[in-house]
């Protein structure tokens, strides 16, 4: 056998050391950690199983239990149902779309869940014209902000494998009178089954792990209203009952492996499935003004909660708390954004740095390695597999461990902490996405540059990078949201905000993610700051959304991310 | 600078190539030729370095270069599909390989100007890929190919992207640069006829293994089996004993050795088909038992369909075979 090339080895290990680094020992150590139980002082001992044998006990276990369960079943359920129509009238209307219908899926999760509930704020929120109850306090919000938020990527996902519908067997289908519902039963649907079982699965499992609306909503529900299981073993390891939360996390790991499993299978598969179509199903195109009137519903749905979140901010502090609520600002202030801005800035400064900062790690650990995994098979199908499976599984599972990784090395509540932990959210989502694009990359190309003298190392700066700056800018508009957005890795590693007073000390390292939070508690509540904050926190990720746009659709439309 | 292959193995799958020992003639044009899955490309790119053998060792003027990686080999590839950078001009696309071996910028310019003037591309250099034509693109790929001064050049399918039309001026023009630069040339490809063309000596492949190798002459008269006989060539085949010759189960020969009288003749029968090729005709007549005997006629000679028809061969344009093999007669 030739020798591995020291060139992909190089291109390749970092961002493969980092991750098993960084989620095979947490996951190691996560599961001996359960064994164990934190007296008084903080020290453990051994227990064996009774943090398991616990399970049975905890008062709370059963309807946090039934919370998660309905959680991970009604989003999906929802996402899909909701996704099919609109993908259809995606498909006839135009692609052009995709973008508006993709705004929510890149408002930041907490930004979203904050919209949300100042919207269904029975006194204040636009609720007060719809509804007499309080919104606040159902589980279904949670649902509801988890379908707002998800809905784009599962009709994204579904459209992309409408759109990949060879032409031919649309012809065939046209040629033979086959339309409208009845080729939607006939054609459609059954030849995009891999792609609905794909999102099915993916929405499960975002619905499982659902976190920030609960971290959000609870203080407005009241405490374990909302708890799911990962909510609840957050909540479990923050006030320190770390073998408890660890047991659930592994409780947790299993879950998410399984699905994962599920997903990866769901991804491999290439089933169509044979559907009932009745003769009475009309055979016919729905003229487009139908499909321009879904169109416009689902906007509504969309983007009401973001001109809510824009108005509210807007309007003077008076003008908030009256009731009933304004649906226009009568006069525009900017008191909001002042007074978010005088207690926020650091929790912004820490929020773009460490951003920043991660999406540049990322991409220099992503793009050799899905370059190397693409174009080289480095690490084969295992590897690809393994990324998957990270991608299904969520980063809150390896808290734990971590927490105690970055105490050892002083590193908790700095932006080292952030920085150090970051790409395990973003790495494997990136190496995704680009491990898809170089599979399309024209292995001649990189074959004639080796003939060219160059070795891979040379190929990939010199001739991969700059002939994949569009893949590469979409994995760095996702590297960024994702940072941008994160709310699990701040929450367990920091505890205040950046010290703007000492700078370089990079110490303080909470991000704006909590200052929403904080804001939105019953201590601090207030809802123009919790407006205005909703309001920055979008604007990055939307530029980005619109600069970034037709690489997006290049890549949205081929597959799917 | 003789390149010789020894013991070389390949597996992908069921299919294996196994070549013991070739050595491919020095300063001359090679052509590897085989039907597709017959390990022609893999050959290609096992040289070039693309593909590492399971076993077996690459011999480049005395030197072991089977470990090196195909950066370090000194050889020149051309791509099926030209694989030209899209993103840098023609003359950059020709300047990358001298630019990795940091040459100063005056001596690249001078063996640019050069090569291009060579391909007749000087024209083209400012342009990029997608502002040429197939066969100027590939142009800029050979001498993006030749501009290091290779020690060997890979032509993998130069012809198969080009029109029908000036795929014979290109490849008349590839062996004149071959003549003119007197350097080692391999060049793959399925189409027999094209090999036949520019070769000095042909390796042709099937199922993995060297079937014979030779000038094209050599393959075209004295094929070595069935197979060869078959691919190269037009050809007819009997059963020996339809023509009553002994000593062997077939007997093969070509359409234009054989001669069609309207009476007499070793075999007799219908004539099937004719068909009108410009130059020449073929006619095929119908023998015994439904069996075709192709012959290359005048396109004076007026043959019908149905008419009755007798053929003549020379005893010594017979090619016999036994057990698939060539035997003397």
């Amino acid at each position: 056998m030739r020798k591995i090339n020291k060139y992909i080895f190089l291109l390749s290990i970092p961002a493969v050391a980092y991750l098993f680094a960084f989620t095979i020992y947490p996951i190691i150590s996560n599961f001996i950690l359960s064994l164990y139980t934190q007296d008084v002082l903080g020290k453990l001992h051994y227990s064996g199983l009774s943090n398991y044998l616990w399970f049975q006990k905890d008062p709370y276990l059963l309807r946090i239990t039934s919370n998660t369960l309905l959680y991970m079943i009604t989003t999906p359920v929802f996402d899909i149902i909701l996704a099919i129509p609109l993908a259809v009238s995606l498909k006839r209307i135009g692609s052009k779309w995709l973008f508006l219908i993709m705004l929510p899926a890149f408002i930041p999760p907490v930004t979203a869940a904050s919209m949300w509930y100042l919207m269904i704020n029975p006194f204040f929120g636009l609720a007060y014209y719809i509804t007499k109850y309080n919104l606040a306090s159902s589980i279904w919000t949670v649902v509801l902000v988890n379908v707002w938020r998800s809905l784009p990527m599962a009709t994204l996902i579904i459209y992309s494998g409408m759109a990949s519908i060879p032409k031919e067997i649309e012809a065939a289908a046209s040629v033979d009178g086959i339309r409208g519902a009845k080729k939607l039963l006939m054609i459609d649907l059954p030849l995009i089954v891999p792609q609905i079982l794909a999102a099915f699965v993916l929405m499960t499992i975002t619905g499982l792990f659902t976190f920030d609306p609960i971290y959000i909503g609870t203080s407005q529900a009241g405490p374990r209203i909302l708890d799911n299981l990962a909510y609840y073993a957050f909540d479990q390891f923050y006030s320190g009952v770390p073998g408890y939360a660890a047991a659930i996390i592994v409780l947790m790991s299993v879950l998410s492996t399984a699905l994962s499993v599920v997903y990866i299978r769901s991804l491999g598969t290439r089933k169509s499935l044979k559907l009932p179509a009745p003769s009475f199903m009309p055979s016919s195109d729905l003229p487009l003004w139908v499909h321009k009137v879904v169109m416009a519903i689902y906007l509504v749905f969309f983007i009401v909660p973001m001109y809510w979140v824009i108005a509210v901010s807007l309007k003077t502090p008076i003008e908030l708390i009256s009731i009933p609520p304004t649906l226009i600002p009568k006069s525009i202030s900017s008191a909001n954004y002042e007074f978010m801005l005088s207690g926020g800035l650091p929790y912004l400064v820490t929020s773009l740095g460490v951003a920043t900062i991660n999406t540049v790690t990322t991409l220099v650990l992503s793009a050799p390695l899905a370059y190397t995994m693409a174009l080289h098979r480095t690490g084969g199908r295992k590897l690809l597999v393994y990324i998957l499976y990270l991608n299904a599984t969520p980063t809150l599972i390896y808290i734990i461990p971590l927490f105690a990784i970055l105490k050892y090395m002083g590193l908790i509540n700095t932006w080292g902490a952030l920085i150090l932990t970051y790409p395990i959210m973003t790495v494997p989502i990136t190496v995704w996405i680009l491990y898809n694009y170089y599979m399309k990359f024209p292995k001649q190309l990189e074959e004639a540059s080796q003939m060219d003298g160059m070795n891979p190392l040379r190929t990939f700066i010199r001739t991969v990078i700059p002939l994949s700056r569009s893949g590469i800018s979409v994995a760095a508009i996702y590297a960024f949201l994702y940072s941008w957005g994160a709310l699990v890795f701040p929450l367990a590693f920091t505890y205040s905000p950046y010290d703007l007073s000492h700078p370089l000390s990079f110490s303080g390292a909470q991000t704006f993610s909590i200052f929403i939070g904080l804001l939105m508690s019953p201590v601090s509540m207030s809802y123009g700051g919790v407006a205005a904050a909703g309001v920055i926190s979008s604007i990055p990720p939307l530029i980005l959304l619109y600069f970034g746009r037709n690489n997006l659709q290049k890549i949205w439309g081929s597959g799917g991310v | 600078m003789p390149l010789t292959l020894k013991g070389i193995r390949k597996k992908f799958g069921k299919f294996e190539l196994s070549i013991e020992e070739y050595t491919f003639l020095d300063k001359s044009y090679n052509v590897v030729l085989g039907p597709s899955g017959s390990g022609k490309t893999t050959t290609l790119r096992i040289i070039s370095g693309l593909e590492y053998p399971d076993s077996g060792r690459i011999i480049l003027d005395d030197e072991d270069i089977t470990d090196l990686p195909p950066y370090k080999r000194n050889i020149g590839l051309v791509f099926q599909n030209y694989a030209l950078y899209p993103h840098l001009t023609a003359y950059d696309n020709i300047a990358v390989p001298l630019k990795i071996k940091k040459m100063s910028r005056e001596e690249i310019d001078k063996r640019i100007r050069r090569v291009a003037q060579i391909l007749g591309i000087s024209s083209e250099l400012e342009k990029y890929p997608s502002q040429l034509s197939g066969g100027q693109q590939q142009r800029v790929a050979i001498a993006r190919a030749l501009v290091k001064e290779p020690k060997i050049l890979l032509l993998d399918e130069p012809l198969s992207n080009l029109d029908a039309k000036i795929r014979i001026e290109v490849r008349g023009f590839l062996k004149d640069l071959q003549r003119e630069l007197e350097m080692t040339v391999i060049h793959v490809t399925h189409d027999q006829e094209e090999a036949m063309a520019v070769a000095d000596n042909i390796m042709l492949l099937n199922n993995g293994r060297i079937v014979q190798s030779g000038k094209p002459t050599e393959i075209y008269r004295k094929p070595k089996d069935i197979f060869v006989f078959g691919f190269i060539g037009h050809s007819n085949m009997l059963p020996a004993e339809l023509l009553g010759v002994e000593g062997a189960e077939l007997v093969g020969f070509r359409p234009e050795d054989a001669r069609l009288v309207r009476s007499g003749g070793v075999l007799s029968g219908k004539v099937k088909r004719v068909q009108y090729l410009g130059a020449y005709k073929l006619v095929d007549v119908e023998v015994t038992n439904g069996k075709i005997v192709q012959v290359r006629v005048t396109p004076n000679e007026d043959w019908k369909e149905g008419e009755p028809a007798g053929i003549e061969i020379p005893r010594s344009s017979l090619i016999l075979f036994k057990d698939g093999v060539s035997v003397q007669a």
